[in-house]
């Protein structure tokens, strides 16, 4: 009987494969031929003079991916942006979620307008952030140097750049975590809140052992989104910085850029954006086991 | 220990009196039960007793202190929740420790007030576990054991057992009342199940749309309800009501006008006259299958409970109950003749006002621990 079902549903599955066939072919067309071509490119030196050529070049470029001391800062300059922004936009998402929902009329339209940067698409807020520290017209510039916190070039200069970029994607993606960690909180039981008021807990207490531990799972889910888009992270330093300056915010994407597109060094690019992979794969798995961990202790 | 005194509570939610001006008073260790039909405020009632809603006016006194303005957890109450409202990620020791954990009880003070409680409710072998890994009425029995570990003055009782099935509802409503005894604590507790308020209450308050009709002990209420609304809400099946004329009424009782001659029920019948318009309530199971009955009916539905069968009859335009023994022979469709002993009928004024009877019902003061059933 077993053995029967067992013959059918396999039969069924062969079935159903051969229905799946043409999406599974265009799957493979536009995702495993160029995933594939990319990692064939790594062992390869290829020039793109007098028509493609690919010349086989064994280890040579993922020697160059290990040793090169440009890759090795511009992943500790990602690094530095990856915990920076992602903790800045969890922090401050978090602590505009908990405001909101405190509210008892007008959520509606503060959460609206709240979430008007993330709409607004990454080029147009490097653009806005370069117009408003501009040294000679920008609005900002024009406050911190009057102020007098600060009074040099921002984009210009190294360090405070780097903090530019940073707070541009933190404005622009913090919305995304308070909208998420928002639908969290609404399902924070309401009368589970008044228990714990009746047990004595004030609101700094509540939020610590009874809000936080329930949406600590919505929380990773926000983080993973967060953390994933980060590390692809490109526009807004394409068009402030564009990796300068003397390579302060050359994140990852920004050199793979400038290998690929710049030095047409194509073979290498092929291994550096495949070690980012591997790096957002190992990211997300790392995750997945936290969330999957949560589920089970919960 | 403790007691309370409500003096003329209003609650106003933005425009509409949903608690209009309540007056109560709950004596030391008593169990008391709110009870009435859904939106009849007695949640809200409970809420503001708690402090998770405020009184727009009046005053809530707990042992004569007037403690409107002290928040929640100050006023040594502790609540039950009917959604258990326990905390998801504590284990069950936690979730009942969580209040000592507040107030910095140290750890091994913790576990000891703990595992006592546990040990009332039987819980010592899931103190480890989750409140998903719990069933229903260890949930429940968690939920209650939260409130114990904090010795509170007052239990609170929010509807907790309408999220159980009927077996287990009638085991805990046994437990609870085992509890009362073994605590000796003041309880309060809502519920719109009249069969929890019956059993397990010192006294019932009956509210409807938040105000209270009347306020007595189980018996009292059943064989004196104070008005119509009472007389119709408490009593499984409802009581049955019969609009009738006075033809005479003094001191001694009334005489109304039925159909198979007259009647004397012996209410007093001071404030009434001649001609009056009346309604005359009679429980189903006051009504008794009498060939040389007064009254008739047609049975429209018969259920048959074994130990009793309830008859639906149609009577005139309304619909009577009459609750027999398990061994009636009669059918559907069948004319059928009954009588009623009048010293168990009520009557009520066109406002709604029960006649008072003249003779008090002699288990109507019992006091519920007389009943002895419960004693552990």
């Amino acid at each position: 009987m077993a053995l029967m079902t067992g013959k059918t549903s396999a039969q069924r599955q062969g079935f159903e494969l051969a229905m799946m066939s043409p999406a599974l072919f265009l799957l493979a067309l536009i995702t495993l031929v160029p995933f594939f071509s990319i990692i064939w490119m790594s062992f390869n030196d290829v020039s793109l003079m007098g028509g493609l050529a690919f010349e086989f070049s064994g280890l040579d470029n993922w020697q160059r991916v290990f040793t090169d001391p440009d890759i090795r800062s511009s992943w500790l300059i990602s690094l530095v942006y990856f915990l920076a922004t992602v903790g800045l936009e969890m922090v401050i998402g978090t602590v505009m979620a908990l405001l909101v929902y405190s509210l008892t009329r007008g959520s509606n339209i503060i959460i609206s307008l709240l979430l008007i940067p993330m709409f607004i698409a990454p080029v147009i807020v490097g653009l806005l952030g370069r117009f408003m520290l501009d040294p000679s017209h920008g609005l900002y510039a024009w406050l911190l140097n009057e102020s007098g916190l600060f009074d040099g070039n921002i984009l210009g200069s190294v360090g405070s750049a780097m903090v530019a970029v940073i707070l541009m994607d933190v404005w622009e993606w913090t919305p995304l975590v308070a909208l998420i960690v928002l639908a969290g909180l609404a399902s924070v039981p309401e009368d589970t809140l008044e228990a714990a008021e009746m047990d004595g807990a004030k609101y700094g207490q509540k939020l610590l052992y009874i809000i936080l531990p329930s949406i600590s799972n919505i929380l990773l889910v926000a983080l993973l989104i967060r953390a994933m888009d980060a590390i692809r992270f490109f526009a807004i330093i394409f068009i402030t910085t564009n990796g300068g300056p003397a390579d302060s915010t050359k994140i990852i994407p920004i050199r793979l850029y400038d290998i690929a597109f710049r030095f047409f060094d194509l073979g290498y690019a092929a291994a550096v954006g495949i070690t980012m992979l591997v790096f957002s794969i190992m990211v997300a798995t790392a995750f997945t086991k936290l969330l999957k961990r949560q589920e089970t202790s919960s | 220990m403790a007691t309370l005194q409500l003096n003329n509570i209003v609650k106003d939610f933005g425009g509409t009196q949903v608690i209009k001006g309540v007056d109560l008073e709950v004596k030391d260790r008593e169990f008391v039960v709110f009870v009435g039909p859904s939106g009849c405020g007695k949640s809200t009632l409970m809420r503001m007793i708690a402090g998770l809603e405020s009184a727009t006016s009046g005053d809530i006194l707990i042992d004569g202190e007037r403690i409107n303005d002290v928040g929640p957890a100050d006023r040594g109450l502790a609540m039950v929740f009917q959604s258990y409202a326990l905390y998801p990620h504590m284990s069950v020791e936690d979730n009942m420790g969580f209040s000592m954990r507040l107030a910095k009880v140290p750890t091994a003070e913790r576990r000891e007030k703990v595992l006592a409680a546990a040990r009332i409710l039987q819980l010592e072998e899931l103190l480890d576990r989750k409140p998903r890994a719990l069933s229903g009425g260890q949930r429940q029995r968690v939920a209650i054991g939260r409130a114990i570990v904090r010795n509170p003055s007052i239990f609170l009782f929010d509807e907790p057992l309408s999220n159980l099935d009927a077996a287990l509802r009638v085991q805990m409503r046994i437990e609870l009342a085992r509890l009362h005894e073994e605590l000796d604590a003041t309880m309060i507790y809502v519920t719109h199940d009249q069969i929890e308020a019956m059993t397990m209450a010192d006294k019932i308050v009956v509210l409807q749309g938040g105000v209270v009709e009347q306020i007595g002990s189980p018996m009292a209420l059943y064989h004196h309800p104070a008005n119509l609304f009472v007389a119709g809400f408490i009593g499984s099946p409802k009581m049955n009501f019969l609009d009738v004329e006075i033809r005479r009424a003094d001191a001694e009782g009334v005489d109304v006008v039925l159909p198979g001659g007259d009647c004397r029920v012996p209410v007093e019948g001071d404030g009434v006259s001649i001609g009056d318009k009346l309604t005359l309530g009679i429980r189903p199971e006051h009504l008794k299958l009498d060939d040389q009955g007064a009254l008739t009916g047609k049975i429209l539905v018969i259920e048959r409970l074994g130990g009793t069968t309830s008859l639906y009859l149609e009577k005139g335009d309304s619909q009577w109950i009459l609750v027999a023994d398990g061994d009636v022979t009669s059918r559907v469709h069948d004319q059928i003749r009954f009588s009623f002993d009048p010293a168990c009928a009520h009557l009520l004024k066109g406002n709604g006002d029960a006649l008072p009877h003249r003779h008090r019902h002699p288990l109507a003061d019992i006091d519920r621990k007389e009943n002895g059933g419960l004693s552990v």
